[in-house]
């Protein structure tokens, strides 16, 4: 299918829908209720056939561009269909199981990820692995009969655990000290004994975040996600694809809230914050529409497409300081419907510069990749 | 011009030229290339890659103009191609306002050729009109020396000459939005590319220069600015070239032109910082593109007013465009 039909398609029949589909109801704040009003929506956009365009047909999609995912989220997004965050999870795990996992164990699993039938969560963080992802301490140990896995640790900010079915999980299976190179991936299922949730609260009053824990969680082999010791090959993988789609789909959902604003903006100070959110969320996406392409194009996102994340995290945060200005001190003293839901999506953008690699290793990863810079001391 | 169907050797000539050349010398080589006639078929390759080469080489000459006639003439019946174009000066919507056939003009060009006459948009009564000044040879141009002399900036100042009216209404206006738009295009381009020159300047030093035992591009203070400048100099070139797909092509080139502007801001800040002494002086080319990127950032909407005004219009409209689809 054409790109064109696909999003004139699509668009119609979103709009068609728009009253069941509950286009521009606010979200609720609880994750629970966030991430079934996206099942609701998921099955249908499944059944429709509008949610498997862009994945290949052996996983259960219909093969076609990738850049059909990115307008389906764009679509939702910017009709606020869906909400940007429970949106993301199957775009950040689905393409590296896909690539990565035994074929036969993602026809299993991966449909019903793409259905909404299941939430997956990432197991990357740790407590003292942040931005250093490669010091990570859990451990997956190799049973005696070598058939399967101990898992031991714990990990954080692995968003929806709490309602997650599986998880994809980084483990040091080399020895102590072999960094990046010692590390793998394993689709571990939640309800493995062992496996304990915590949510954490966050400063953006939604139950998001979670810190999991596993204690002897054994694993079968079949569930590594490439082979030992490909871990690392498979986090950047994730973070490259992190990149595309999901990206993309943040941006629209970004450029629907500073619409919403607009009816504050009156006068040149407001005006003027604007005219800065709007251009950054340009920016953001002038770039990402090369990155994009050369996905399409069979490329994997490099370290340009760091570039890309700096870009939409002071997009993100220029567009909810614009709502701090513009609503007149209705997100500090309000106790509104609306000035809670603008609190909420301001403290969030407040971790756009953190999550998924802070701006600060971007911007290291810009000035030696890029700029060939020689690496500090 | 025909013959020379190949994006690539248009870049690779037009790069050469501007290396080469400068002021009327440059202007006279593009006569001979026909750069005129080539933004009259490929824009997009024409002016993008004269404007880069000018950013790079740091060189000026008169094609800002061929840019406005080009655009005059292309979306009305003016040929405007013998003509000089008149650009607003800093703060000013408009280079002229115009009473009962007369108009009081207070513009800018940039290197504009000797002999020509002047077409300028004028603000009226009745809104903005197109005007060929028919006494041009009695306004004499001052040269503006400024932060910058090489650029060639020029400002032509008269209380009240003759002119004819070549066009009103609402295609007077839309005419003058188009001709601003293309403007702001090749100037983000060449500001870009200015950023470009003083990040390569910086980045190079900051290999080559030890401090402490080691390369200063190894600690994370300068790293991270210069990182800053890349970022900023990506956002702007992205934006400028998306500027000529933009489904509003006004507020696409507001955006493309903001962005490069902030761009330029970035790496002077930066750029002059990890540069240090031995850019601060005169022997060093890094002035030359700093100086050459502020001047143009003043030019026709600066980076600092440039958000008031896509603001304005954004909020006026009440949506927020997508400019570019997937």
């Amino acid at each position: 299918m054409e790109l064109t039909d696909f999003r004139r398609g699509l668009g119609r029949w979103l709009d068609d829908n728009a009253a069941t589909l509950r286009a521009g109801v606010p979200f609720a704040h609880a994750v629970a209720d966030r991430l079934s009003r996206q099942r609701e929506v998921q099955q249908r956009l499944y059944d429709e056939d509008w949610m498997r365009f862009g994945w290949p047909e052996r996983v259960g999609g219909l093969g076609g561009s990738v850049l059909c995912r990115a307008i389906l989220g764009e679509e939702l997004t910017s009709r606020g269909i869906v909400h940007t965050t429970t949106w993301s999870m199957h775009e950040v795990l689905g393409p590296a199981v896909v690539e990565y996992a035994d074929p036969t164990l993602v026809a299993e699993v991966f449909p019903r990820l793409l259905c909404g039938e299941e939430t997956w969560c990432q197991g990357f963080s740790e407590p003292e692995a942040g931005s250093d992802l490669g010091s990570l301490r859990t451990t997956a140990t190799q049973t005696a009969d070598g058939d399967s896995w101990v898992i031991n640790g714990e990990k954080l900010w692995t968003s929806f655990a709490h309602h997650a079915a599986r998880c994809v999980v980084l483990a040091r299976t080399g020895p102590a000290g072999s960094g990046s190179a010692g590390i793998s991936a394993f689709l571990v299922d939640m309800d493995s004994p062992g496996v304990v949730v915590r949510p954490l609260a966050t400063m953006a009053g939604v139950d998001e975040f979670c810190s999991t824990s596993f204690v002897d969680v054994v694993v079968p082999g079949g569930r590594l996600v490439g082979g030992v010791g490909d871990g690392w090959k498979t986090t950047a993988f994730i973070l490259a694809c992190e990149r595309g789609p999901i990206f993309w789909q943040r941006a629209s959902w970004l450029a629907r809230h500073l619409e919403l604003l607009l009816p504050h903006a009156s006068d040149h100070r407001t005006h003027a914050l604007v005219g800065e959110a709007f251009q950054a969320l340009w920016a953001f996406r002038a770039r990402s529409l090369s990155t994009l392409r050369a996905m399409e194009g069979g490329s994997l996102p490099g370290p340009e497409a760091s570039i890309d994340k700096i870009l939409i995290a002071s997009a993100e945060q220029a567009v909810f300081e614009l709502a701090k200005e513009v609503l007149s001190g209705d997100l500090e003293l309000s106790d509104s419907a609306e000035a809670e839901m603008w609190r909420s999506e301001w403290a969030y953008s407040r971790a756009a510069t953190i999550y998924g690699g802070t701006s600060e290793i971007q911007k290291d990863i810009v000035s030696s990749r890029l700029l060939g810079l020689p690496r500090g001391a | 011009m025909s013959a020379v169907c190949d994006d690539s050797l248009v870049q690779a000539t037009l790069s050469g030229l501007a290396a080469s050349y400068d002021g009327e010398a440059l202007d006279a080589a593009l006569d001979d290339f026909g750069f005129a006639e080539l933004i009259q078929e490929s824009a997009q390759l024409g002016v993008s890659s004269l404007f880069e080469a000018l950013g790079r080489a740091g060189a000026s000459c008169g094609a800002l103009n061929d840019v406005l006639t080009t655009a005059v003439s292309s979306t009305t019946d003016i040929d405007a191609s013998g003509d000089t174009v008149l650009l607003p000066r800093p703060g000013e919507g408009h280079p002229a306002t115009a009473d009962r056939g007369t108009i009081r003009l207070d513009g800018l060009a940039i290197a504009p050729r000797a002999g020509r006459a002047l077409v300028v948009a004028a603000v009226g009564t009745d809104g903005i009109g197109w005007f060929r000044v028919t006494s041009s040879e009695s306004i004499a141009p001052h040269q503006i020396h400024g932060l910058d002399p090489a650029l060639g900036l020029v400002r032509l100042e008269a209380d009240s000459v003759a002119a004819e009216q070549l066009l009103g209404g609402p295609a007077a206006a839309r005419t003058w939005d188009a001709a601003v738009a293309a403007a702001r295009r090749a100037l983000s381009a060449q500001i870009a590319a200015g950023v470009e020159q003083m990040l390569s300047l910086a980045t190079e030093h900051a290999k080559q220069r030890v401090q402490f035992g080691r390369p200063i591009g190894s600690f994370q203070a300068v790293r991270h600015r210069l990182a800053e400048v890349s970022v900023a100099l990506h956002a702007a070139k992205a934006a400028t070239e998306q500027s000529w797909q933009s489904d509003d092509e006004v507020l696409g080139a507001m955006v493309a032109k903001s962005l490069a502007g902030r761009a330029a801001r970035i790496a002077g800040v930066h750029c002059q910082q990890v540069l240090a002494g031995i850019g601060f002086t005169a022997e060093h080319p890094f002035h030359a593109s700093l100086k050459r990127t502020i001047v143009l950032d003043r030019l026709i909407g600066s980076s600092a007013e440039l958000p008031t005004l896509i603001g304005a219009r954004l909020a006026a409209a009440g949506t927020v465009p997508r400019l570019v689809a997937l």
